[in-house]
């Protein structure tokens, strides 16, 4: 016998695993057809604003707390983030600027030897790929 | 027979041993890696060619010598990052089409922050799309683009297109785009506003924060991820099984805020009211009619899609106003169509062959 068709058969959990696997589908329809019910929705809908109460009121005390023991709260830790996003965004724009003075230049020298090659764009259909679906 | 079942506990032990060893060397940097889970993605060399705000217009470097005269944009959705249509060498959406003989640009729409919350649909179909397909001409020098938009992509395409249909457009490909709310059953319900103050939640939050969009897609197939994670155990000892799970896993993780005005408009306008299968969708001041579509066009459907079912999906290739107008629906969910390991013997050549024949 293969030795891993051996080891194979005696993985207890490997059925149980192979049969949640092909009936995965069935439960999850079974669940989202009662999280697809009014009662569930308006269960959520209070649960999502209640939530939103609690997180403004928690966020509010905890920056108290952070900023007296010098710890960033989550929003410094975001506008961080931000900044970094803005950065990011910068740093982009000098790319695209920088492209295209190499563009510039590579044209006004006729060719520089580091320019992109610009592929030719005369390509046709295979003929395998028949006509026009 | 003792000894045959003590050989085989032992086998079982020394499998187990072997699977855990390799989950800490996974886990631990500083062991050596008997596995290259260096999991970088969107490794198909680009350039930007164009940025303003978190967007950026990518251009691919082509792969081959000669490619169709007409470029290709892809325009991404809102919702997740695009390096699921790049995620690995050989398990891209991207490569493949630069193969083929495509010039591919990319609009990547970033991640929002809290000054982004102000943008809206309007914003993406009439300012951003419009720029970047101007870049593209000027990059490219034609006149002419194709675009294929994905998820909430294809919608910002399908919705470009009915704005400007004098061009430059030239074909038009959408994969599982949701044009109809009365097909999202479960979101329609959790939106309804008898019970889901939306305006509270953006006005407080700004943009929708990425756990609350995690969490809805999450909850329309509550027990996916667990039955993912089994199969993961299974083939734990198929290494490539286990690096582009990780991979998958890792971009459907990575998911983005929603700009809060975007979200107020799509809820409202599509998800509430379906106004665009009544006609009476606005942008920018204009009705859309998707009959004003009357470019060569594709739909691209999956068959297990839970996410754009397709009861949401089907009516755009009817309402599309083309003569030139086809639907596909292929074995797939909604991100496996695109990304999945099948999608190259499924998806991508009949992309190929619809889109090449009408390039030239």
């Amino acid at each position: 016998m293969d030795k891993t068709e051996g080891t194979q058969n005696f993985d207890p959990l490997r059925t149980w695993r192979e049969w949640y696997q092909k009936s995965e589908k069935q439960w999850s329809d079974t669940l989202s057809g009662i999280l697809g019910n009014d009662q569930f929705a308006q269960t959520t809908g209070k649960y999502v604003q209640e939530a939103m109460h609690l997180h403004r009121m928690f966020t509010e005390s905890m920056a108290q707390y952070l900023a007296a023991l010098n710890l960033p709260s989550r929003t410094d830790i975001i506008a961080l983030s931000d900044r970094v996003g803005e950065l990011e965004d910068h740093v982009a724009g000098l790319q695209v600027e920088v492209r295209h003075l190499r563009r510039l230049l590579a044209e006004y020298e006729g060719g520089a030897d580091d320019a992109p090659i610009r592929p030719k764009r005369t390509k046709k259909p295979k003929e395998s790929a028949g006509e026009k679906d | 027979m003792q000894q045959a079942q003590q050989l085989a506990h032992e086998d079982v032990a020394a499998k187990a041993r072997e699977t855990v060893d390799r989950a800490i060397q996974r886990n631990v940097p500083d062991l050596p890696a008997p596995l290259e889970l260096d999991l970088e993605v969107g490794p198909t060399p680009k350039d930007v060619v164009h940025s303003r705000g978190t967007m950026k217009l990518y251009h691919y470097r082509p792969l081959s010598s000669e490619v169709y005269r007409v470029p290709v944009l892809v325009v991404m959705s809102l919702v997740s990052r695009p390096y699921i249509l790049d995620l690995a060498k050989g398990q891209s959406f991207i490569e493949y089409l630069l193969l083929q003989g495509f010039d591919v640009y990319l609009i990547d729409w970033g991640v929002p922050r809290r000054e982004h919350k102000h943008l809206r649909l309007d914003d993406y179909v009439a300012d951003f799309i419009p720029e970047c397909v101007a870049v593209v001409g000027e990059d490219s020098g034609e006149p002419d683009v194709s675009m294929i938009g994905y998820c909430l992509g294809g919608l910002l395409a399908a919705l470009y297109a009915t704005l400007y249909p004098d061009g430059p457009l030239k074909n038009l490909v959408c994969f599982t785009t949701p044009v109809n709310s009365d097909g999202m059953s479960l979101y329609r319900t959790w939106t309804d506003p008898a019970h889901f103050d939306l305006d509270r939640l953006i006005d407080s939050l700004g943009n929708i924060p990425s756990e609350l969009m995690d969490a809805s897609i999450q909850m329309l197939r509550p027990f996916q991820k667990s039955a993912g994670q089994m199969k993961l155990l299974d083939n734990a000892q198929n290494e490539a099984f286990v690096t582009a799970h990780l991979r998958f896993d890792r971009w459907a993780a990575d998911h983005i805020p929603f700009p809060g005005e975007t979200a107020r408009q799509l809820v409202n306008d599509f998800m509430r009211e379906n106004k665009l299968i009544r006609n009476t969708f606005e942008l920018d001041g204009r009705r859309v009619d998707l009959g004003n579509i009357i470019v060569p066009f594709l739909h691209v459907a999956a068959q297990h899609d839970h996410i754009v079912p397709s009861a949401a999906s089907q009516d755009l290739v009817k309402l599309v106003g083309s003569p030139d107008k086809s639907e596909i629906v292929l074995k797939g969910g909604h991100v496996s169509l695109v990304a999945g390991g099948n999608a190259i013997y499924r998806l991508w050549p009949k992309l190929d062959v619809w889109l090449s024949q009408r390039s030239v």
